[in-house]
């Protein structure tokens, strides 16, 4: 994590992700291990947003790093 | 200027005399600061020190610095990949490693490792398994830069050796801290007795314990270049400051390693180059060292501009114990496999030059 954005290495590739702004903010919440309903209420509380909204971005925004193997769910 | 505001750069977050600039630099002066900390690797701290606000920048140095990290961290992330890669390879032979420098330094000492980039991965395996752990590196593609003058002379005399891997990343496979005289009196028992786990995304992986690692850092800071680099007496100021040493041991283990003049180069010169006070035993003790002689010539081998491993292996003979011993270092210098011979040397006069030097060395050596 820099002060500018998080730079990630997903499993699958050798390419690095940056993630700024938002992202970045997403990644540090996922620090520690979170469901997706626990993120996405952190979100609203941050941004004062439409739940659906943020329920819906975070959705797709979970699916593309799920799909990059840079986020993994935990049993 | 501009190198003081480097060293400013290095001593960030350190309670120091350096001062930051008060207002943005000319776009001149700013390129340097910005060349030096990327040669320097120290874009985690600049980035940390702008990222704050406590170094001034317009929004193009800002953007720079963030460039700069964010390559730097792309980097750090694929070496640490191919370190757990080899890590486990190794592990999977049985070999114990630990983690050494950029790596372990990064994620040991510092409150978060992006302060601490690095451009390579160093490992130490015991000496006793040297020659499996090169076979086990070449086996996942590594190719070593340099061979070995005779067989069996890295695990016995060397600082270890370094691959090119397929992906164009460097590893340094260790069986002692430095080349030349330093590396061949330490005492690898004490290096091995303890240990000290972190970890690299869930993986378990294990560092030096506090002290070793501290001495491992000073030859690395005093003995690394012919003038000390910022990082790495920042990488010494860092684990001194934060007091997570027990400086009675560390001046045992210089004593019995024979590192005492290394240590207080390195403790010196962090304390002088960032600006610390020089509080505490340890800084009063190196800042009040002398070396005798045999300690002086051993340091000039790395203290001086120009064919550094040149003069190291010269000089190395004097530490190496026992006629026979020294015979075997000559012997391989002097009569090196071809392969030695063709990737290290302009000519075989030049290898005699140098070999010549090594024997009058033993001669006068007993």
């Amino acid at each position: 994590m820099t002060p500018f954005a998080a730079v990630v290495l997903p499993r699958s590739s050798e390419q690095p992700l940056l993630l700024a702004g938002t992202s970045q903010e997403i990644w540090a919440l996922l620090d520690e291990p979170r469901t997706a309903a626990e993120l996405a209420g952190a979100l609203c509380e941050r941004y004062e947003a439409d739940p659906l909204q943020i329920a819906a971005d975070l959705s797709d925004w979970l699916a593309t790093l799920y799909e990059l193997r840079a986020v993994r769910t935990s049993s | 200027m501009t190198d003081a505001w480097s060293a400013a750069v290095a001593s960030y977050g350190l309670t120091t005399r350096l001062a930051l600039p008060q207002d943005v630099l000319a776009d001149h002066d700013w390129d340097e600061v910005l060349a030096n900390a990327r040669s320097q690797r120290l874009t985690g701290l600049l980035a940390a020190a702008v990222g704050a606000g406590a170094f001034p920048t317009t929004d193009e140095q800002y953007e720079q610095t963030a460039d700069a990290q964010v390559a730097a961290m792309a980097v750090v992330l694929r070496l640490e990949r191919l370190l757990l890669d080899v890590a486990e390879q190794l592990a999977q032979a049985g070999i114990e490693v630990r983690v050494l420098k950029g790596s372990a330094a990064a994620h040991m000492l510092y409150p978060d490792p992006a302060l601490r980039p690095f451009n390579d991965i160093d490992i130490l395996v015991p000496s006793g398994a040297f020659d499996d752990a090169v076979t086990v590196i070449a086996r996942s593609g590594g190719v070593r830069q340099h061979p070995q003058p005779r067989p069996g002379f890295d695990r016995r005399f060397s600082k270890g050796t370094s691959f090119s891997m397929p992906s164009g990343l460097e590893v340094d496979l260790h069986r002692t801290f430095v080349a030349g005289p330093f590396g061949l009196t330490v005492q690898l028992d004490d290096v091995w007795a303890a240990s000290r786990p972190f970890q690299i995304g869930g993986v378990g992986l294990h560092g030096l314990d506090p002290e070793t690692c501290f001495l491992g850092l000073c030859y690395h800071a005093a003995l690394g270049e012919a003038v000390p680099r910022l990082l790495p007496l920042r990488d010494v100021a860092q684990i001194m400051t934060r007091g997570a040493i027990d400086t009675g041991r560390v001046l045992s283990l210089a004593r019995g390693w024979r590192a005492e003049a290394a240590v207080a180069r390195a403790v010196s010169t962090s304390v002088t180059t960032l600006g610390l006070e020089p509080r505490g035993t340890l800084a009063e003790w190196a800042l009040e060292y002398r070396a005798d002689r045999t300690a002086t010539r051993a340091l000039s081998a790395y203290t001086h501009d120009g064919n550094a491993y040149g003069r190291q292996a010269v000089a190395a003979v004097r530490f190496i114990p026992g006629l026979t011993g020294k015979a075997a270092y000559v012997r391989a210098l002097v009569w090196p496999d071809h392969n030695y011979v063709s990737g290290r040397y302009r000519s075989q006069w030049d290898r005699w030059g140098r070999s010549v030097h090594a024997v009058r060395h033993m001669r006068r050596d007993p």
